[in-house]
Formats: structure tokens, sequence, C-alpha cells
């Protein structure tokens, strides 16, 4: 068989670029490993966690950046709540199956309740919120999501899957680790309809007292059962 | 139990009958047997017509399923307006997985289509805009007093507050709020209204596509409906070709699939049950009277006859197939050389034949036409084999008669007295704990996937009943629907889960004065002037909530000359129906899922009854009356067969005796349904008057025969069962649900049948001769041959 000479570059052209291909899906499977080993190592040792939470919301419904400062507070296995400081805030509560935004001001007015199977996007972006903090190897993070590397920083970048009714809500979840002790230390939450949420975190305090975290739950609590009896 | 002189009973001799005798001035056996070429010519020419106007030169015999035949036609579901599933391949490429690919193939479909796809719920952008627009005017008149405590200051002041402070939330974006549309909360009142109208909630589980169709919550399933008066063959062809290279599956659902698979199940099925039938029909008379010919001439007839009826039923169906079969089995009858009950042997063929006579009387139009056609059927088969039957025989020999043959039964009184009491308390309480099906959700298949997702899913075509309202145009029309839609939505939730009306989006000119002055009150303006200057005092950009702010607007109405004329216009075209009268619009009331349900009989406000029509409404309407219908239509035929028999007999008391057995038999056959959890309903009632009409032959055979103290020939009673059992048997092995159920009854019956008039009727008799007399009848006299 003979072959010309346009044959054999377009040939070794195509097994170039497919070796390219190839080493650049083993340099991001890479890069993965080495992101959730390095958040693997702080939240593996996670029994419950205390940590400052800084929430910016940029949103055309205001007129300047919404900026309010409160805690975070995870239990093992998956109790998550974001606790603003102050009656004027409210408190997310993440746990299991349940997503609810409660008032601070215990005569407020809660929010419309958040049934999972109603709300796919906001239940894919609170299972992501939990594993975050959650022990484990990273999986239940980057199930049912692309994940996306990127070079510079200690980051994860997660996608809802393409297609999916979730993309048409929330566009990206951007996931920033401590270079170090691998921490998160910032989530930006990037919504379909143009608002960006960051969480900031700070001074984490990884397996506190159970009565520091008791003591935030039964606040947290006490408001769950005033917005129910209201 | 009776006692018995056995005269003979071995394998039946041919021998002539007394019939042959000088005795009778007029038989037919007779008359056949003189000019026998003559006759069986005469019936080869007309069986050969049959088939020919049947299959040939006439419009042949379609097969169809018309599964809702039961119904009343009013109530039926529509056959022109199919629905179709779209669903993903499961080979489909991830990349193309996905919803957009199942809209975007929704959306090639309504191109191709044109007007023939209906938007089934109201295109999504038009209906949110609509409501948005008129949402003041749609709220509910108590939801005005929330209204007003929502829009004061300290109300609109911590709505204010507690939006910025769900805001933090990362949840706030992706979930229920939508502050730009309601900042307020104001939607919690008005969700009662909007949910029906592709809102959120549309129709189930599903909500509504920009373009009115539905999608499941997944995503992974579009439901379209269809309007056309082309066939649905041809309309689904189209639907496939748009389709095109997409990943996408295209099943037709809803009661216009279920009469597809009838109608494929009734096709498949024919041959099979009319050869079983055959062929256990076959085996019986062979095996009784034990002559090749005499039993192939009997079928012969028996085919014969069944075309003669073939060339005027208009279809094969669901319902005449059983029927035809059972016809085959009844008429057997005929042919069997039996006893009398009269001298000129007619009532058997007559009790026989006006057995479902009662059911002109029903409510369903397939058993109504029977009720006639069973009568020309077995009139036609009795004919053939009292005229072709002997004029065979006469020619080719083979002819069997049991003729003084049988055994001197002896009638146990008390007995049969204590042993009908027994079966008729039984019965009393059986008919009043069976359980009833109505003729809606029969489906001769079970249902298969697409069919399952469609209710699971979306919704339950078989629960959807419709309400008509009409006018003297179109405006004025949806103006009534209107106000028929306020009155159908008291129904839920109690009633129903869902009303589905363009009436509850529009408001009649009254109601919009109305509502316009409480609105006046509200001084809608001056809040929705507070509520920007809180807004921005608390740092949000009033702008931004501009839509919500919009709908303070009171000038511009729900009216319904703007929703015809406006954007949702085309989405009304599901709900339009023509009529003579003017225009009209159809209301969807989606009722609850308990068959055993009261169904609603709304009053409109102008005290105008709003009848619901529907398949679950006309079964709910039937359960409240079938057990007194069925009453009716028992005592009816038991009447009928007693008149027959005392005009054969003139005999009160046999008469009676036939009466009585009729029940115990029916009686019998309601308790062995509940001991078998059998379902009582219209699809069984042919079966239940069969085996009457059989019991009332059996009892008047047997009573005469004790009466006139000549053997009873018990084998001809158990034989001419056992036809029935055999044609019955037919449909119990055809695996098609109803047709069984119909089977088990009339095998169940038949049995009864000759045991009750064998061993009941007899002793009735005797009872009630004592009871009237005191004495026993005379010694028998010469009449009462073989029939």
């Amino acid at each position: 068989m003979k072959l010309s000479r346009r044959s054999c570059l377009a040939g070794g052209g195509l097994a170039l670029v497919g070796s390219a291909l190839a080493r650049a899906e083993d340099a991001d499977d890479k890069r993965l490993q080495n992101r959730l080993e390095l958040w693997a190592n702080y939240a593996k040792r996670t029994n419950n966690l205390l940590a400052r939470l800084t929430t910016t919301r940029e949103t055309s419904l205001m007129q300047s950046p919404l900026v309010v400062t409160g805690q975070l507070v995870f239990q093992a296995p998956a109790l998550l709540v974001l606790r603003d400081d102050g009656l004027s805030g409210s408190t997310t509560l993440l746990d299991g199956g349940t997503m609810a935004i409660l008032p601070n001001q215990p005569t407020g007015r809660a929010g419309p309740a958040l049934p999972r199977d109603r709300w796919p996007a906001a239940a894919w972006l609170a299972d992501r919120l939990v594993a975050l903090f959650a022990p484990g190897d990273g999986a239940a993070i980057v199930a049912d999501s692309r994940v996306e590397v990127p070079r510079g920083g200690y980051r994860l970048d997660l996608l809802p899957p393409r297609n999916s009714e979730i993309r048409k809500v929330l566009r990206s979840v951007t996931v920033h680790l401590d270079a170090v002790a691998g921490a998160v230390t910032e989530v930006l939450i990037a919504e379909a309809q143009g608002d960006r949420v960051r969480l900031q975190l700070a001074d984490h305090r990884q397996n506190v007292a159970a009565e520091d975290i008791t003591r935030v739950l039964d606040e947290v609590n006490a408001l769950r059962a005033a917005v129910e009896r209201k | 139990m009776i006692g018995c002189d056995a005269v003979h009973d071995g394998p039946p001799p041919p021998a002539a009958t007394d019939e042959d005798g000088p005795g009778h001035a007029l038989s037919l056996r007779r008359w056949a047997r003189r000019r026998a070429s003559v006759v069986i010519g005469l019936w080869l020419v007309l069986s050969a017509a049959a088939i020919a106007f049947a299959w040939i030169w006439g419009p042949g015999v379609p097969i169809e399923g018309r599964i809702e035949a039961l119904l009343p036609e009013g109530d039926r579901s529509a056959t022109d307006e199919p629905l179709v599933l779209l669903t993903l391949r499961a080979d489909a490429p991830a990349d193309r997985a996905s919803s957009d690919t199942l809209l975007a193939t929704a959306a090639a479909i309504g191109d191709r289509l044109g007007d023939e796809r209906v938007p089934l719920a109201p295109p999504a952008g038009e209906a949110a805009a609509w409501f948005d627009a008129h949402a003041l005017f749609l709220v509910p008149d108590d939801a005005l007093d929330d209204l007003k405590v929502r829009l004061g200051d300290e109300a609109l002041s911590a709505a204010v507050e507690g939006l910025r402070a769900r805001m933090s939330s990362p949840l706030f974006g992706v979930g229920a709020d939508e502050p730009r549309r309601d900042p307020l909360g104001l939607r919690e009142t008005t969700r009662a209204v909007s949910g029906p109208f592709g809102q959120v909630d549309s129709l189930g589980k599903a909500r509504a596509t920009a373009s009115g169709d539905l999608v499941d919550r997944h995503g992974t399933a579009v439901l379209l409906l269809l309007d056309s008066e082309r066939p649905v063959q041809a309309v689904l062809d189209d639907v496939i070709a748009a389709i095109g290279d997409a990943p996408v599956d295209a099943t037709l659902v809803g009661p216009v699939h279920v009469e597809r698979v009838a109608r494929e199940v009734v096709r498949a099925r024919s041959l099979q049950v009319a050869a079983i039938a055959l062929a256990a029909l076959a085996m019986v008379l062979a095996a009784a009277l034990r002559r090749v010919r005499a039993t192939a001439s009997i079928l012969a007839c028996l085919a014969s006859a069944i075309a003669v009826v073939l060339a005027f039923v208009p279809t094969i169906d669901a319902w005449s197939l059983p029927m035809l079969v059972l016809l085959a089995g009844f008429a057997c009858e005929g042919a069997l050389h039996l006893q009398r009950i009269s001298t000129r042997g007619w009532p058997a063929a007559a009790v026989l034949a006006t057995a479902l006579l009662p059911l002109v009387l029903a409510p369903y139009p397939a058993w109504r036409v029977w009720g006639w056609t069973w009568a020309f059927g077995i009139a036609v088969a009795v004919l053939l084999l009292r005229l072709v039957l002997p004029a065979i025989h006469a020619r080719i020999g083979g002819e069997v008669s049991w003729a003084n043959r049988g055994f001197l039964w002896h009638a146990m009184p008390v007995t049969s007295v204590l042993l009908s009491g027994a079966i008729l308390g039984a019965g009393g309480w059986a008919s009043a704990n069976i359980r009833h099906r109505g003729a809606d959700r029969i489906a001769l298949a079970p249902i298969d996937a697409a069919q399952r997702r469609l209710v699971e899913e979306f919704f339950d075509p078989a629960l959807v009943v419709r309400a008509t309202s009409t006018g003297t145009d179109p405006a004025a029309a949806l103006e009534t629907t209107a106000a028929d839609a306020r009155v159908l939505a008291e129904l839920v939730p109690t009633h129903a889960s869902r009303v589905d009306s363009p009436g509850s989006l529009v408001l009649r000119t009254e109601e919009i004065d109305r509502r316009r002055a409480a609105l006046t009150e509200l001084a809608l303006p001056t809040r929705m002037l507070t509520l920007r200057e809180m807004l921005e005092s608390r740092g949000f950009r009033a702008d931004a909530f501009g839509e919500f702010l919009r709908t303070a607007r009171i000038e511009d109405a729900p009216r319904a000359a703007a929703m015809l004329d406006g954007p949702l216009g085309p989405w009304l075209r599901r709900y339009r129906i023509e009529t003579t009268e003017g225009a009209a619009f159809r209301s969807f009331v989606h009722l609850g899922p308990d068959p055993e349900a009261e169904l609603p009989r709304p009053v409109a406000a102008d005290g105008r009854a709003l009848p619901l029509r529907g398949p679950a409404a006309a079964a709910r309407r039937d359960r409240d009356e079938f057990r007194d219908w069925l009453g009716i239509y028992a005592l009816c035929q038991m009447w009928l067969g007693a008149f027959i028999v005392w005009v054969g007999t003139r005999s009160l008391t046999i008469a009676m005796s036939a009466a009585f057995s009729t029940l115990v038999t029916q009686c019998a056959v309601l308790v062995a349904m509940a001991a078998l959890r059998l379902p009582l309903g219209p699809t069984v009632l042919p079966g239940i008057l069969l085996v009457g009409a059989a019991a009332t032959i059996a009892a008047g055979r047997a009573c005469r025969a004790i009466d006139l103290q000549r053997p009873l020939f018990a084998t001809g009673l158990i034989v001419t069962s056992l036809c029935q059992v055999a044609a019955a048997l037919a449909l119990v092995a055809s695996d098609v649900p109803p047709w069984r159920q119909l089977g088990i009854v009339v095998v169940i019956g038949s049995a009864v049948a000759s045991g009750v008039g064998l061993f009941v009727a007899p002793g009735l008799c005797r009872a009630l001769r004592r009871f009237a007399r005191g004495e026993p009848p005379p010694p028998a006299d010469a009449e009462g041959g073989d029939e």
C-alpha cells in the first residue's frame, strides 16, 4: 500500500492532537484529584464546624450589593446552617431533605416552601453546599455536575449538567479552597438571571465543643418552631 | 335428594319423534323433511348471500374496539383529540438527551401540523402576562380582605424587610421567590386561581411550555394535544416525520390509544376466540350426540346463523364479539331435541330470544342494540336449526332423538323451598356487598408504560369530565363560562382535584364593575407609591419591581372579548365547541380518583344545572342507580319468561316456578361473584340475564315433565348447559378481562341454571301446587314432545 505525504502528515497530526487531548484530560483529572485530596484533608476531620460568614449578593434589585455577615454552622453528617447576624437577616437551613429560609425576626414572614422535587436547582445547590463541609472523598461534590479545574488557584468550578432544568436557573458554583489547609474559603454562586452570591468564610473552627453548636441549633429550632406556629 | 326411576339413558339411537305423527297439523320439521332439497338449497343461497353482503359486496364487517360503547354518546371521550407523548430514546446521545431536544421536537411538530396541534395549557408566557395584568381582578372575593391587610403600611414594611432578609440566602434566587413579579408574596392568595393556568403547576405535576404543551417535572417527557379530522394514523405519521432524526419517541396515549389497543385486541383475538368456541361446542355436541353428521350439521347451521347476524351487525367490536360467541352457545338449545315446555315447542326459543330485551331500557348503547340483535340472532338460529337441520338429516341421516328417554323424577318441595330460600337470602346479601365496576376505565389489554406515565406524570384522562357553557356569541359564551367556572371551582378539593376552564381567567361585565369598585377602595395607586418609597429607602431599585407595580392598574380588566382577541385566543380552541345555537365553551373538571366518591351535581348561579359529562361521570351516575336497575332488568326478564311459559303451558304454577328458578339462579350467580371477588357492572349484565333465561327454560322443562309425570331427560338439560358453558369458556380462555368476567358469569350461571332446573324447580312447582290446591297435579296427557 502506498501512502502519500499528505496522508502521512494528516495522520501524524491527528495522532499528535489525539495524544495532546488525552494528556489534557489526564492533566484535568489529576488536577481535580489534587483539589479533592486537598479538600478532603480538611473535611475528613470535620465532625462539626463553625465559621464566620460574609454573604454578598450582587443583584439588579438593589442599588448596591447586599452585604451581610453571619455564621456558618455545620454538623456531620448533613446539617448546614447559614445564620445572618441580627434580626434583619435570615437563616438558611439545610438538613437532609429540608431546605428553608427562616427570617431571623420571629414575627417575620417565612419565605415560600421549598420542596426538593419542585425546585431541582435549589436541591442541587443545597446538596453541593452540604457536601462541601461534610466528611467524604468528594464524590458528593462532583456528583451530577460538570467539573472544571482552572490551572491557577485552588478552586473548583461546579456546573449543572448540560441542558438540564437546573442549568436554566443556576450557571455555576465556584469553590475556593485554602491552599494549605484545604478548608473552603469562598463559594461563588452565579445565577442564570444575573445575580451573583459570594459566601466568604473565615475563622474556621473545626470540631468545637458540642454546646457551641447546640446553642446555635437551639436558636434555629426555636426560630423554626416560631415560624411554623405562625 | 330427588329420587328417580330410570327408564333408559343409554347412547341416543336415531328415532322418529312424535312430531312426525298425524297429531300435528303444522310442523316445521316435518315440512322441512318433506322438502329437504328446497330447504337445503335455500339455506345455501341465503348463507352465500349473507356472506357476500357482509364481506364481498357490502361494506364488510369492520373490526373496531368501541371500548366506550357502553357509555352514553355524550359521556364518551373525544375520538378526534389524540394525546401524543414525546419521550427521549434510551440511546439518545448525552448532548441531546435533554428537555431542550423534546421542546425543539414539539415545536417542529407544531410547525408541521399547524392548527391540528392544540395548546393543552395556556402558553406559559401569555398566561403569566394575562394573569399578572389582571391578578387583582381574578383573586377570589375573600382574598380582597387579605389584600387590604397586606397593603397596609406595616405589612408593606414587613414584606420589604422580609424580602431583604431572604436575599442573603443562597437559595433565594433558585427557589420559589419571584421578587420582580411579586415582592409582597400576594401570589399565595392567588395561587388557587393561577395554579390551573400555567403559572407553576398547570396540570398535575407537569408544567406548561411556552407553546402550551406540557412537560413533566423531570423534563423527560412532553405531552401534546392534537385535534384533527384526519385518521389518527395519518396524523401520527406526520408527527413521526416532523421528529426526523431527533432521538425522540412519539407514542399515542389517552383514550384514543386505549381505543386503538382495543381494536387490535379484537382483531387479534376474534379468530382465536371463535375457534376455541367452535372446538368446544364440537366437543360437547360430539360427546353428547355421538354422531359426526349431526354435529357437523349443527355447527354448519350455527355458522350460517352467525353469518346472517354479521350481515346486519355494523361492526365486530369489544362487545359484539363475546355476544356472538355466546349466541352460538345458547343457540345450540334449538338443535337438541329436548323435551318441550308446550305442545308446539316455541316457549324455550321465545324465552331465549327475549332474554336481553330488558336491556332496551338500559343506558348502555351497545347493550340496547344487542337487546334486539340477540332476539334476531336467536330467531335466525332457531329457524335454521328447525328447518335446515331436519332437511339435512333427511338427506344424509345422522339424526338423534331423545324422545321418550330419561328418568321419572320425584320432586322434593321442602328441600327446594329451603334451598331456594337460602340462595335468595345469600343473593340479597351479595347484591348489597358486591363491588361495582363501571363502564369507564375498561381496557382489553394491560396498561402500557406510556399510558402509565401519562397518568402518573400528567393527568388521568379517565377522570376528566366536561361541563358546557353556551352563549349567543363567543364572548357571551365565555362570560357564561366565567360564571360557571366559579361554581365548578367550589368542587375543589372535595369532589375534584382541579378545574381547567378558560372562564377562570375572565370576569363577567357586572363582576368587573363590582370588583373595580372594591379595588378603588383599596387606593392602589397610593399604596404602590408608598411601596416604591419603601423599596428605595431600603436600598432597592424600585424600577426593578416595575412589573409588579404595574399590576396595580385597574383600567385593564379581564374581559371575555379581550381574551378572545388576545394572545390567549388560540389556546381557547381547546375549549370551544360548535353548537347550532351559538357558541359554547367546555370546562374540564378533574374528578378525584376515588371511584366510590359521589358525583357532584353543580348548579349555576342562575339556577341552571351544570351536568358533568365524561366516562367517570357516566360510571358514577350508573353506579348510584345500577343495583336498582339490575333489579328492574331481572324482574322484566323474569316476568317476560314467566309470561311466555304461562302462555305455552297455561299453568300459572309452572310459570311461577320458572320465575322463582330464574331469580334463584341469578342470586346464586351474584353469590358466586361475591365469593370470587368479581365486580358487578354493565359488562356482565347480559351474562346475568342470559343465565336467567337458561334457568327459566330448564325449570319450565323440568316442571312440565314432572307435572305430566313423564320421564325427564336430564342429560338433555345438562348438554344444553354444557353448550353454553363451552361458549363461555372460550371467553374465559381469551385472557381479555371484560370477556373473561362475562365468560365466568355465564359458566357459573349456566351450570347453576341446569342444577336449579333439575333440583329446585320441580320441588318449587310441587310446593306451589300443594299451596294452591292441596293436591298433586292430574296425570300426564299426551302433549309435550321433544323440541
